[in-house]
């Protein structure tokens, strides 16, 4: 955006502000001095050069001859907002008045920048980019830093620093208020903060601000009924909004209440649970009573809860296997469980190991009270030596358990890592376009760049 | 999608504190010991 090349200042005013006097002059026509085509110019006195729609000869509006300040040396181009159409936005009516491609010094890279105009409102940027656009406005303010630091502060939001370069103007045509060429090299810089985005352009003559919004395509398609078909949406923009983000830091707000009041249940759950034991023996099975059920004595549940059954027998490089069932005395309902204690160790490499345990855990759900029995048959490795086992059991009841918890904690927090990791690569892929991309990102690249 | 996402998050909480208060182990229903059976010793030998 030159308005900093510019003669004559744009009226400042923003869409937002009430309107200001329109100016008095009216829209002129003049002949062009090279084809005797008719330009209109629309807004008379603050239009410096004119690009004549029939032959594309940028004439000076300002000297009394119309004096050619570039032959035209190419055809008219048709571009997708024609120069003249009006469309709404922000609230306000806008008519394009001028059209500048401008490329990279590299010449691979181009945009197009429309030069809108509002009698009362004065002069806005439409730019589309790989299919992306913004409204921009240009600033008539100082922004210390910019161009030059890193990050720079405005209006309260932190700008980043997204990338430098040349632009290049390589076609206008329309009218516009300052003197502009094919040719013309300016020095960009783009700060970032989605979905805004302050552009610093710098000239010998020069400096200005502009700041920019990122609107969707469909905004641009719908204020000025685009007929023709938009350029493809390629990559992210560097001032494009997250799809997520307007409700991003609102998810793991309600996440994270979610999380501390899960917290709480649990550590409630903690503190009131009887945690009691209801039934403990040592057992000594012989071998002889490999093929038999082992029965324990009659214990009591006093109230429904969940029962633990924990069974621990000292093993060393060994196994025991128990079939285990849970039996209501009464009404014959019984609760069947497996546990396996495995348990081995040795030395290996100049390092001891050991893998398994000497204990087994197992919760049941919700017991109803009454009376039990345990039923237990036992396979071993060493029953099979024709040597005993000691088993040790315990039975407790409403008993604390965190499988809830954690199972909770996961369901809560799937969602909001899924958006986290989509925001990642988002992120990842907007700033690899970037100059200047924060260190994580560029030091990701660089390990990719490694390992292809 | 926030609206969705809040009302899944309620449910959570109220199922994990009905769970908790009622001695339900997400856990242990899931791998099916909580299942009674008045078939006893059909297996016991």
């Amino acid at each position: 955006m030159d308005e900093s090349m510019h003669d004559k200042q744009p009226p400042s005013v923003t869409a937002a502000s009430p309107p200001p006097e329109k100016p008095k002059g009216k829209p002129k026509t003049l002949k062009c001095p090279a084809c005797a085509g008719t330009i209109t110019v629309k807004a008379v006195g603050i239009t410096i050069n004119a690009v004549c729609s029939s032959c594309s000869s940028v004439i000076d509006i300002t000297n009394e001859n119309y004096q050619i300040i570039e032959k035209a040396n190419q055809n008219t181009r048709k571009t997708l907002l024609d120069i003249g159409c009006r469309g709404r936005l922000s609230g306000v009516e806008w008519e394009v008045i001028g059209y500048i491609e401008k490329t990279d010094a590299s010449g691979k890279y181009n945009w197009d920048e429309y030069l809108l105009y509002n009698p009362y409102y004065g002069f806005r940027f439409l730019v589309q980019d790989s299919g992306h656009w913004n409204f921009v406005k240009v600033l008539r303010q100082d922004v210390p830093g910019a161009g030059i630091s890193s990050e720079i502060l405005f209006e309260g939001q932190k700008f980043a620093r997204f990338l430098t370069g040349e632009a290049i103007v390589s076609y206008v045509k329309g009218e516009f208020y300052w003197r502009v060429k094919k040719g013309e090299r300016t020095f960009v810089a783009d700060y970032i903060a989605p979905p805004r985005m302050l552009s610093f352009e710098k000239n010998d003559q020069e400096i200005s601000v502009s700041l920019g919004e990122y609107i969707e395509n469909d905004v641009v398609v719908d204020a000025f009924a685009v007929k023709g078909k938009m350029p493809y949406k390629t990559g992210v923009a560097p001032n494009q909004p997250a799809p997520d983000q307007a409700w991003f830091g609102k998810l793991w707000r309600v996440a994270a209440t979610a999380f501390a009041i899960v917290l709480a249940v649990q550590f409630t759950t903690c503190a009131i649970a009887d945690n009691t034991e209801v039934y403990h023996e040592q057992i000594e099975v012989s071998p002889q009573q490999k093929d038999q059920t082992i029965t324990t004595a009659s214990f009591n549940i006093p109230k429904a809860g969940n029962v633990l059954i924990q069974s621990s027998s000292p093993i060393q490089n060994d196994w025991v296997e128990l079939d285990m069932s849970l039996v209501n005395d009464r009404t014959n309902e019984q609760y069947e469980l497996k546990q396996a204690i495995e348990y081995y160790q040795g030395h290996d490499g100049g390092e001891d190991w050991t893998e398994g345990s000497t204990s087994a855990n197992t919760y049941i759900s919700r017991v109803p009270a009454g009376s039990y029995r345990l039923l237990m048959d036992m396979d071993a490795g060493a029953l099979m030596r024709n040597s005993p086992v000691f088993l040790s059991l315990t039975i407790m009841r409403d008993v604390p358990a965190w499988s809830n918890f954690w199972l909770a904690t996961v369901s809560i927090f799937i969602y909001p890592l899924y958006t986290l990791l989509k925001r990642w690569r988002f992120e990842k892929t907007r700033w690899s376009e970037s100059d200047f991309p924060p260190a994580i990102y560029r030091i990701l690249e660089q390990e990719e760049e490694d390992a292809s | 999608m926030m609206k969705l996402y809040t009302a899944f998050c309620v449910l959570v909480v109220l199922l994990m504190t009905i769970a908790n208060s009622q001695g339900y182990v997400m856990t242990s229903l899931l791998s099916g010991t909580a299942r009674a059976d008045k078939t006893i010793n059909h297996y016991h030998k």
